[in-house]
């Protein structure tokens, strides 16, 4: 009918399951948007299919890329609320194509439309770019809207999948995203673990070319004064019990020049990703994959990541002092 | 890495191994008795060094011209 806007609306509720805690989620949501990150095209949807059959059971209509469904527009359906969806994965969340974004989305509306409006009541866009959306997607939506006052259309994006993760019990969220830290793990650094890494990293490291730097205090309120989510904050805070950890190591190593290498290395990484004009959060992130590599992280191994990256930001090789950043 | 940095202690520079080999220098003596007194000296502080950091040093010393090196003989160059 035209007019009248469906009753049941396809809302995300947050809330979080009992096992769950904060320090949990924080490394809950890094691992989500690596996740987001890292899968593209079909691995995306099946991504997306999986959550949301965990979630609705046989409500969710799982489509297979290819096939007649997967060629009407269809990338997934709620039948209690006949909540259409299309996904859009782009490789490593880039947002930057624009036109292909735009593209599909009128293009598989149109198509969903015209052979699924007997079963359409919602029609949202499932996408994987956890910068956020261009505006240019915004101004679409808005006017398929206008065209189409009796259906109700959307977004799901990384606040969604956070709230879809946050439904799950503990057994899905492993086997969605691996194994998640805890405080505990982190009160337990491995330092096998942390060798391990670090000879990983030392391999990608040049030798020679250091520059001397001044040795200065580290600057308080670094985290607020670069722009940090507040999850990033905790993570790296955590971290530091374990930094002097970390110094230690680098500082008995055979190799007297092992802390400059790396120093360097992370610094030269983040200079690129700053020049990407990347989010604080994004840079965070890619740093943290940098380290950790792609794939399921044990969490020994997320536990050493966290205490190198903070050991990193605590000695001001990554991000910028309070002062820079208050005059960016 | 001749001088002290963030990430590298002056006791682990070359500056800073190249007067711990000078003050472990007694008259003349072989690298590797020189190699010995300086890991003796180091080893009651838990500051181990490599060989071939403990060379790159040597060769520090000799390049500012600190040392001499002749038929496998390290001296103290005396200040002319």
């Amino acid at each position: 009918m035209k007019g009248l806007r469906p009753e049941i609306a396809y809302t995300i509720p947050k809330t979080r399951r009992e096992w769950m805690n904060l320090s949990n989620e924080y490394w809950l949501k890094i691992s989500l948007q690596l996740k987001l990150r890292q899968s593209s095209g079909d691995d995306f949807q099946n991504f997306h299919s999986d959550i949301m059959e965990k979630i609705h059971g046989d409500d969710f209509v799982r489509v297979r890329p290819f096939g007649q469904l997967g060629d009407k527009g269809c990338d997934g359906y709620l039948k209690s609320t006949g909540v259409l969806f299309q996904c859009y994965g782009a490789v490593n969340g880039d947002k930057s194509k624009v036109k292909n974004l735009i593209g599909k989305m009128e293009a598989d509306f149109s198509k969903a439309k015209e052979n699924l409006s007997d079963i359409m009541k919602q029609w949202y866009m499932v996408h994987n770019l956890v910068d956020g959306l261009p505006v240019e997607a915004i101004q679409v939506l808005n006017k398929l809207e206008t065209e189409n006052p009796d259906l109700t259309l959307g977004f799901v994006g990384r606040e969604g999948f956070e709230n879809l993760i946050l439904q799950l019990n503990e057994e899905d969220v492993i086997e969605l995203l691996g194994p998640v830290a805890t405080n505990e793990d982190s009160r337990n650094l491995q330092l096998p673990q942390l060798k391990a890494l670090i000879d990983a990293v030392v391999t990608v490291t040049k030798s020679g070319g250091v520059d001397l730097e001044k040795i200065g205090p580290v600057p308080v309120d670094k985290l607020d004064a670069n722009q940090l989510p507040d999850y990033w904050k905790k993570l790296i805070e955590g971290g530091w019990q374990n930094a002097y950890i970390v110094a230690g190591y680098l500082d008995k190593s055979p190799d007297p020049l092992i802390g400059e290498a790396i120093a360097d290395l992370f610094k030269a990484q983040y200079e690129y990703l700053k020049a990407q004009m990347l989010s604080p959060e994004s840079i965070m992130e890619n740093l943290y994959e940098f380290i950790t590599g792609i794939g399921t992280v044990p969490t020994a191994r997320q536990v050493a990541s966290q205490a190198l990256l903070a050991y990193l930001f605590e000695s001001c090789d990554i991000f910028e002092n309070e002062s820079k950043a208050a005059k960016a | 890495m001749i001088l002290p940095a963030k990430h590298l202690k002056p006791d682990r520079s070359l500056l800073g191994i190249g007067s711990e080999i000078l003050t472990e220098l007694e008259d003349e003596q072989t690298v590797s008795e020189l190699w010995e007194r300086l890991q003796a000296a180091r080893a009651t502080q838990s500051k181990s060094i490599s060989f071939d950091w403990f060379v790159v040093a040597l060769s520090f010393l000799y390049a500012i011209g600190t040392i001499d090196y002749s038929d496998g003989i390290v001296s103290a160059r005396s200040p002319s």
